[in-house]
């Protein structure tokens, strides 16, 4: 600002010294020249796409940031209709506004995607031109980040007020299933010998175990996002989990193959959590695998997001769980941290919600996706030092 | 000689559930409803072990941690088993921290209960 500000004196300077020294023609070309080298620097320095238009859609000038953005010339694009910036986002809205701006006369606005998930609010304002013509002067700003940022914030809310419900009702249910549960301890003590009582039994004893896992499950998904952070080694947090898993997959036949990268910082973790989130990825992967196969539980060191600017790598760890089962149905993959949402028999469908939920308290990234060559792969890239969101 | 036992929930399933199960174990088991009730037959009946729930009476209050306190300072040979239905790292905490011998979530295999409740009284005699 200051400097922009220092530049703009300078040139009033300039203007009034050439008006009292009427300096010769070719003087006051060379300023103009200077005048306008200083402008392009300015445009181009900002970080943000910035274009004026024509009202037919042809381009007048454009920053070195749209020109980046278009992946276009200078030459290519200037004087030439917008198309030749490309048929995607954000060009598209571009193209949409401008029309919109002709009709109404004033400032036009939207917000767009595009295919690889950036997220553009585009605006356009009419600006008049040297020789009366109207202009069009549009800024495009990259808001992917904001957005993630404002989801994140909502769903947490949500979960929040969700959280307590869930929590109360689940008390509320594990009083009178206790009650059943020890009923049928007291009933089974007494009654051992009927064997014909027994069927019925191993039928409730079964079921009421079900309702205590999904009661236990509401809860964990409940539970406040007060987290207990310390610094934690990633190879004993996974170990730890692969322990609490060891018996699932022995029973299985599956093995899980810890793979962590050597000199791995220790991020800020709330242990016990995180043992959670790697016992329940774990778990589903040994569920989904084939007899005699192998889970791959690897740690690498990573950008905290894969938009992130390359400046922040290595600003958290990144966790990956592999199997070899069938992978996810394409059109599950968008569902499948959503509450309740399940193809096992016999699942709550929350195991994901919770990792998802601790991930995001931790301030981090889940992510789940299937491999080429088949297979799940599920990553959770953990940030050094936790954004402790709730 | 048998071990007496108060057990405290306002919830009669879990009541009689318990009486049934750990009468033909040797046990001799009193049940009440209310703190005030528990209150009155731990001061003046001798029970080697109390089972509380946390909450009682439907309250939000944590009335088995009262209960604890009375039991500790009126009964301070009795061994504590507290059972919650949603017990927080907090109120654990506080309850081992006031003298509870085990904390225990509901629901609990009555088995399992038990052999909690005959190590805690070996422990203690």
């Amino acid at each position: 600002m200051k400097h922009n500000e220092a530049m703009s004196r300078a040139r009033q300077e300039r203007v009034r010294s050439a008006e009292k020294e009427r300096l010769p023609v070719p003087t006051l070309q060379a300023l103009i020249r200077r005048s306008a080298l200083e402008w392009r620097l300015t445009f181009d320095a900002l970080d943000f796409p910035l274009l004026l238009l024509e009202m037919d859609g042809r381009i007048v000038r454009m920053n070195e940031a749209a020109r980046a953005l278009a992946g276009v010339t200078f030459e290519e694009a200037i004087h030439r209709p917008l198309g030749v910036l490309g048929s995607g986002q954000p060009w598209g809205t571009v193209h949409d506004l401008l029309a919109e701006m002709d009709a109404s006369g004033v400032r036009a606005g939207a917000q767009t995607q595009e295919e690889r998930g950036r997220v553009w609010d585009v605006a356009i304002s009419p600006v008049t031109g040297p020789d009366g013509d109207r202009w069009g002067i549009v800024v495009i700003l990259d808001i992917t980040e904001r957005v993630r940022l404002q989801e994140s914030l909502r769903r947490s809310e949500t979960m929040s007020a969700m959280g307590a419900l869930v929590a109360g009702v689940a008390h509320e249910v594990r009083n009178p299933l206790f009650g059943i549960s020890a009923t049928l301890d007291a009933f089974e003590a007494r009654f051992k010998r009927r064997i014909e009582y027994r069927r019925y039994l191993d039928v409730l004893k079964e079921r009421v175990g079900r309702l205590n896992e999904l009661m236990q499950q509401l809860l964990d998904y409940g539970k406040p996002p007060r987290l207990d952070l310390s610094p934690a080694a990633p190879r004993e947090v996974m170990a730890a989990a692969a322990v609490a898993c060891a018996p699932l997959a022995a029973k299985a036949g599956v093995e899980i193959a810890l793979d962590v990268a050597p000199d791995l910082p220790s991020p800020l973790l709330d242990r016990n959590r995180v043992v959670q989130v790697f016992q329940n990825l774990l778990e589903n992967a040994i569920q989904h695998s084939p007899s005699g196969a192998r889970v791959a539980f690897r740690a690498t060191l990573a950008p905290i997001s894969p938009a992130a600017p390359a400046a922040s790598a290595g600003t958290a760890v990144r966790f990956i769980v592999e199997d070899s089962g069938p992978g996810f149905r394409p059109e599950d993959l968008d569902r499948a941290f959503e509450p309740f949402f399940t193809r096992r028999r016999g699942g709550t469908g929350l195991g994901l919600s919770i990792v998802q939920r601790i991930t995001e308290q931790h301030g981090g990234e889940i992510a789940a996706a299937n491999l080429p060559g088949g297979g799940a792969v599920m990553t959770v890239t953990l940030p050094l030092a936790s954004g402790g969101r709730g | 000689m048998s071990a007496r036992i108060l057990v405290v929930d306002d919830e009669e399933s879990i009541l009689s559930a318990i009486r049934e199960y750990f009468g033909p174990l040797g046990y001799e088991v009193d049940c009440a409803r209310e703190l005030e009730e528990a209150e009155a037959l731990l001061a003046h009946v001798r029970y080697a072990l109390l089972i509380a729930d946390l909450r009682l009476t439907g309250s939000q209050s944590a009335e088995g941690l009262e209960l604890v306190r009375f039991a500790r300072e009126r009964s301070p040979w009795t061994r504590i088993i507290l059972l919650t239905g949603y017990g927080s790292v907090e109120v654990e905490t506080e309850a081992l921290g006031r003298g509870v011998d085990a904390f225990l979530q509901k629901p609990q295999p009555l088995a399992h209960l038990a052999d909690i409740a005959s190590e805690l009284m070996r422990a203690g005699a």
